[in-house]
């Protein structure tokens, strides 16, 4: 294989598929996972697309919404530091530049050509030329002028001429220690959380117009809210990188472990803020105010829990992702039992006993 | 005093610290050695940084790892080559600071303007140079009311003007605030312009003394 290649794979589609490793596992799960006959779903799904324009439209704007993830990926990470000598590239020809590029966004783009491609084969042979036209000329334009993008960052060139400025507010809100990580997000993760916060939102809202009790039990929502808290966890994976590389600092400050773990535990239910306040909806159906806390307490010691095992090994996105799941499918069962909030006090408990024992001490691991 | 007691420091198997038994009395200390000698594995490991097995006491009252909130309040680090958020402003970083070390917000703005960084204090750390972002973790480690200040390699990237500030500064705080300074650097200081009351070689997995 052209060595290129071989680098931009690896440098860019590689990282982009262990960084999103969640992202495609969430996604994964709901579109192959959950339907009981997954034939019928999914041709329901592209039939709704090819013979309805406002289905084409829908299915348009979330490729649209999957290329703009791409895009700023892409964009950031040709832009990094680590990666400015793929600046090289540019003494090559612009067509043999423009090339790699396609070859780029052809694999982070690769879900969505797979399942259009799939769609527009089914659109021709049941005689949607239009819709089978359109989806192919849409996902052909898509690589190219992606990929025209690509090469204009790569050869440094502004992508926008006249850059939309945004009004601002002017107001500068104090960033305390422990909600650092939270400006992080919103300043340089800005699309992974909306995406988080879009799944776990679905996922509740789902709930709540589908389930209708006969009886009032909190344990559906506790699993509900349970999934909702787990659409965030690529969040924490990208916390816990901050923390390691840019607030390394705060480990010289005069702050005890216990403080530390509350200003942990205070950021995750800062983090869960949209969730807990949509979770509402749900009273007095679904939830009743003396279960409230429970949801509270479950979120923030999920998150603290699915953080503190980040401490306990220098593992890779898919290792973690892989005991994220092996938590859910434990706690799913334990829920079942109706632990009450004691699962709640035990998870937060477990989660303290980590940081506690990691936070200073973490290269026991290396031990 | 720092005191040094059965101090151990491994990266894996590997031996990076072995001090039996050491003490760095008061003073402004200067810490050489090669690359890789672990100079600046030992400043993260007064300053907390890391973990390690032993202690390392200071003043024969304060441990690291017994009182180690009374200790990090007056033990202070100034990194090598610093990193923050890059999105925090100085301002921010200085108030961060001045909260978490009970410092004078003040103070550090005077060290700020005194080292020419003041203009951008309002502005990202994102949008510093490394000079700027060296200078401003110069200053954050000056913060509070510290015994101990830590500097690994406190003139890299910084510009000749401001070099002669920073030792004066040290200096200053040394000689009014009696604060002790361990210092590491390879670059070498002309008379006067630093005078250091001990020095250190750090070889072999420890340190010992080479005199003043």
């Amino acid at each position: 294989m052209n060595i290129v290649l071989t680098i931009l794979q690896k440098v860019i589609v590689n990282h982009f598929y262990r960084v999103n490793a969640g992202f495609f596992l969430c996604m994964f799960f709901l579109l192959f996972g959950i339907p009981a006959n997954l034939a019928q779903f999914h041709l329901a799904i592209i039939t709704i697309i090819i013979q309805n324009p406002l289905g084409l439209a829908g299915g348009v704007l979330i490729w649209l919404l999957y290329n703009a993830k791409c895009i700023d990926y892409v964009v950031k990470h040709l832009r990094g530091t680590r990666q400015q000598f793929l600046f090289c590239i540019n003494n090559l020809p612009p067509r043999a530049g423009f090339g790699y590029m396609v070859y780029v966004q052809a694999l982070v783009y690769m879900p969505v050509i797979a399942y259009s491609m799939v769609a527009a084969a089914i659109a021709l042979k049941t005689g949607y030329y239009i819709s089978g036209g359109s989806i192919i000329l849409f996902t052909i334009a898509t690589v190219l002028l992606t990929a025209a993008v690509y090469l204009r960052v790569l050869q440094r060139k502004p992508v926008i001429k006249n850059r939309i400025v945004m009004p601002t507010t002017g107001i500068r809100l104090g960033k305390p220690l422990f909600a650092l990580p939270l400006y992080y997000l919103l300043h340089s993760r800005r699309q992974m959380l909306l995406l988080a916060k879009f799944f776990s939102l679905l996922v509740l809202y789902v709930f709540f117009k589908v389930y209708e009790p006969d009886h009032y039990d909190i344990r559906p929502l506790l699993l509900c809210f349970m999934l909702a808290t787990a659409a965030n966890s690529a969040a924490v994976l990208q916390i816990k990188a901050f923390e390691d590389s840019s607030v390394g600092f705060a480990k010289n400050f005069p702050i005890s472990l216990l403080r530390r773990f509350i200003m942990l535990c205070c950021m995750y239910a800062c983090l869960m803020l949209p969730e807990l306040v949509f979770v509402c909806k749900g009273w007095p159906l679904h939830l009743h105010a003396i279960d409230y806390l429970q949801l509270l307490l479950l979120s923030v010691g999920l998150l603290t829990m699915f953080h503190g095992t980040l401490y306990t090994n220098d593992m890779d996105s898919e290792g973690y992702f892989k005991i994220v799941f092996g938590l859910l499918a434990g706690l799913f069962f334990v829920l079942l039992y109706n632990p009450g909030i004691l699962l709640e006090c035990v998870l937060l408990a477990v989660s303290y006993g980590l940081f506690a024992s990691y936070y200073l001490g973490f290269e026991k691991k290396y031990d | 005093m720092l005191q040094f007691d059965k101090l151990q420091k491994k990266y894996g198997s590997f031996t990076a610290l072995d001090i039996e038994s050491f003490a760095i009395e008061d003073g402004i200390v200067w810490l050489q050695g090669e690359n890789g000698s672990g100079k600046t594995t030992l400043l993260k490991t007064v300053a907390g940084l890391l973990p390690f097995k032993g202690d390392i006491v200071l003043d024969n009252q304060y441990s690291l790892i017994k009182q180690r909130q009374q200790y990090l309040q007056i033990v202070n680090y100034g990194e090598t080559e610093p990193l923050y958020p890059g999105f925090l402003t100085g301002k921010e970083l200085v108030k961060l600071y001045c909260h978490a070390k009970k410092g004078s917000i003040q103070q550090s703005e005077e060290l700020l303007r005194r080292l020419h960084v003041f203009e951008a204090y309002n502005k990202p750390v994102a949008t510093y140079s490394s000079g700027m972002v060296k200078k401003l973790s110069l200053v954050l480690a000056f913060t509070g009311s510290p015994k101990w200040i830590l500097l690994d390699e406190p003139l890299v990237a910084v510009d000749a003007a401001s070099v002669e500030t920073v030792c004066d500064i040290i200096k200053q705080k040394h000689g009014q605030q009696g604060v002790s300074f361990l210092i590491t650097s390879h670059q070498a200081f002309y008379a006067g312009q630093l005078s250091f009351t001990a020095s250190l070689l750090a070889a072999g997995h420890t340190i010992q003394h080479t005199g003043a």
